[in-house]
């Protein structure tokens, strides 16, 4: 019974979800890459990402994976330094599904889903230590000062602080202009090297709360991701943490930092981690990745909603 | 083990399984590591580089500031980065070592630029669009028309600073910047010559 049930979820609209879900953030991402990628690569990859979305039996080849990591790293390569971390992480992704669809020709589908349940998992897992490692070695990071800046300007997606009535926006105003005087000033008589922001004594607590609030959810995906599958009821319990975690930390920042292409690429991620297993979670991620993302980055302030 | 459990079960030991997971890993990790390393020991910005650097630090490319310095008849005047060179410049600051600083400041040097009302502004070679004019002021720049005599610069010189924020104990602090690299490109004697004469 439960098997007959596994395979119809196998067989639903849910199948094959990771790559489905790739194909389709390389088509939607695309006008988020026109900047930094050059037609002639983006193009293809366009295309290419087209096919595999509308056609199962093409997503599930190697080598249009081998075409889209090849075009992928290509295109980052080309200028990499203005580009963004998810536009890495989207040539990681093509690189895992690559390996993953070559173990399906090759070998089973046993097996191809349990290499991508475990190289999304150690992918999620890894990349959350890459960002926990990077903050906790930045002295600004730690002392809540990279917030309050971003705050004290108001240079976040959401307006937290505003939000929150903690700072006036004619401050914030006069803050932003203390900050066009230090880089424009060095065209007048008297350039100075540095302006003073203000703010309410509030607005750093609040900054501090934020940058350990962030290491915290971060440090407790990345950790629960890489840690050991274990058995029994151990691993049953882990496996809902590590998603329950990831979609936490996913409503969490993105609800302040609506960074969609990323998002997007966490949601495949999460989506990868459940290939081996029937789950719920995995319309709790499409979800996240077609509905909440797009919302969130259209609606202008959306911390005003509520 | 007959071929349905085979199917079912995976041909592929957990460990072979682990092992061809771990090659998209494994780049995740090395590009991280040389990422990181470069970040703490060039002007990389850790926002950049695939290093999952984003939101650590203040020190991100749109806090970065480019400031051109033109050298005409002797004085060294500072000027406005022109708009056209917006898409340089995206390339230019994540990463502006003084080798890129440089090269920068010799492209700038090939541009047209012309003199108005004191201040020296590169003349956009895109067809249909308007060059830009910039005001020796710290208000943003404002597009509009040239006029004004074309100037040869002798000498170009940039400066890269990027923001630090300090904050003090009243809940604001000090935005200070400091300088990155620089780059200087010069015109060779006997161009400079050839363009006097014509």
């Amino acid at each position: 019974m439960i098997d007959d049930e596994k395979r119809r979820w196998d067989a639903g609209f849910l199948r094959e979800l990771p790559a489905t879900m790739l194909c389709a953030v390389m088509v939607m991402a695309s006008a988020a890459m026109l900047a930094d990628h050059r037609p002639v690569f983006l193009v293809p990859i366009v295309a290419v990402a087209a096919v595999g979305l509308l056609v199962e039996r093409c997503r599930l080849d190697s080598r249009i994976w081998v075409v889209l990591t090849v075009l992928m790293v290509v295109s980052l390569f080309d200028g990499w330094q203005p580009k963004d971390n998810h536009e890495f992480l989207y040539v990681y992704l093509c690189g895992l599904l690559l390996c993953v669809a070559r173990i399906g020709e090759v070998y089973t589908k046993a097996d191809r889903d349990a290499v991508l349940a475990v190289g999304s998992r150690w992918m999620l897992g890894v990349l959350m230590v890459a960002a926990v490692i990077w903050k906790c070695s930045t002295p600004d990071f730690l002392s809540g000062e990279m917030y309050q800046w971003m705050l004290l300007i108001n240079s976040l997606p959401v307006d937290v602080a505003g939000f929150l009535g903690l700072v006036d926006p004619a401050v914030i105003a006069d803050n932003q202009q203390a900050g066009r005087f230090l880089a424009h000033g060095y065209l007048s008589d008297s350039p100075e090297e540095s302006v003073l922001l203000e703010g309410p004594e509030r607005l750093r607590y609040l900054a501090v709360v934020m940058a350990w609030w962030t290491i915290g959810v971060e440090a407790a995906v990345g950790i629960l991701f890489l840690w050991p599958r274990g058995s029994g009821k151990s691993k049953r319990y882990l496996f809902h943490a590590r998603r329950v975690m990831l979609i936490f930390f996913m409503v969490t920042t993105y609800l302040v930092a609506p960074v969609v292409g990323f998002g997007w690429a966490l949601a495949a991620l999460g989506l990868g981690s459940c290939a081996q297993r029937p789950t719920w979670y995995r319309p709790i991620f499409l979800g996240l990745a077609v509905v909440f993302l797009p919302v969130l980055a259209v609606v202008p302030n959306p911390g005003l909603i509520w | 083990m007959d071929t349905d459990a085979k199917q079912r079960d995976g041909k592929l030991s957990a460990v072979r399984r682990r092992l061809f997971a771990a090659i998209p890993v494994a780049v995740v990790v090395a590009v991280f590591a040389v990422q990181y390393v470069t970040a703490h020991t060039t002007v990389l910005t850790p926002w950049k580089g695939g290093g999952f650097g984003m939101f650590s630090t203040v020190d991100q490319s749109v806090s970065r500031l480019a400031m051109p310095y033109l050298t005409i008849d002797g004085r060294e005047v500072p000027v406005e980065m022109p708009e056209k060179y917006d898409d340089e410049l995206r390339i230019l600051l994540p990463f502006p070592t003084p080798e890129r600083s440089e090269a920068f400041a010799e492209k700038m040097l090939e541009a047209d630029w012309v003199e108005r009302e004191g201040a020296a502004v590169a003349v956009r070679r895109l067809e249909g669009v308007e060059p830009a004019v910039v005001q020796r002021h710290w208000t943003v720049a404002e597009d509009g028309e040239v006029t004004g005599d074309p100037v040869q610069p002798e000498a170009i010189r940039l400066e890269v600073w990027r923001l630090e924020f300090r904050a003090d104990d009243t809940g604001g602090g000090w935005l200070t910047r400091r300088k990155l690299a620089e780059g200087y490109a010069e015109r060779p004697a006997d161009v400079r010559s050839t363009g006097e004469q014509e």
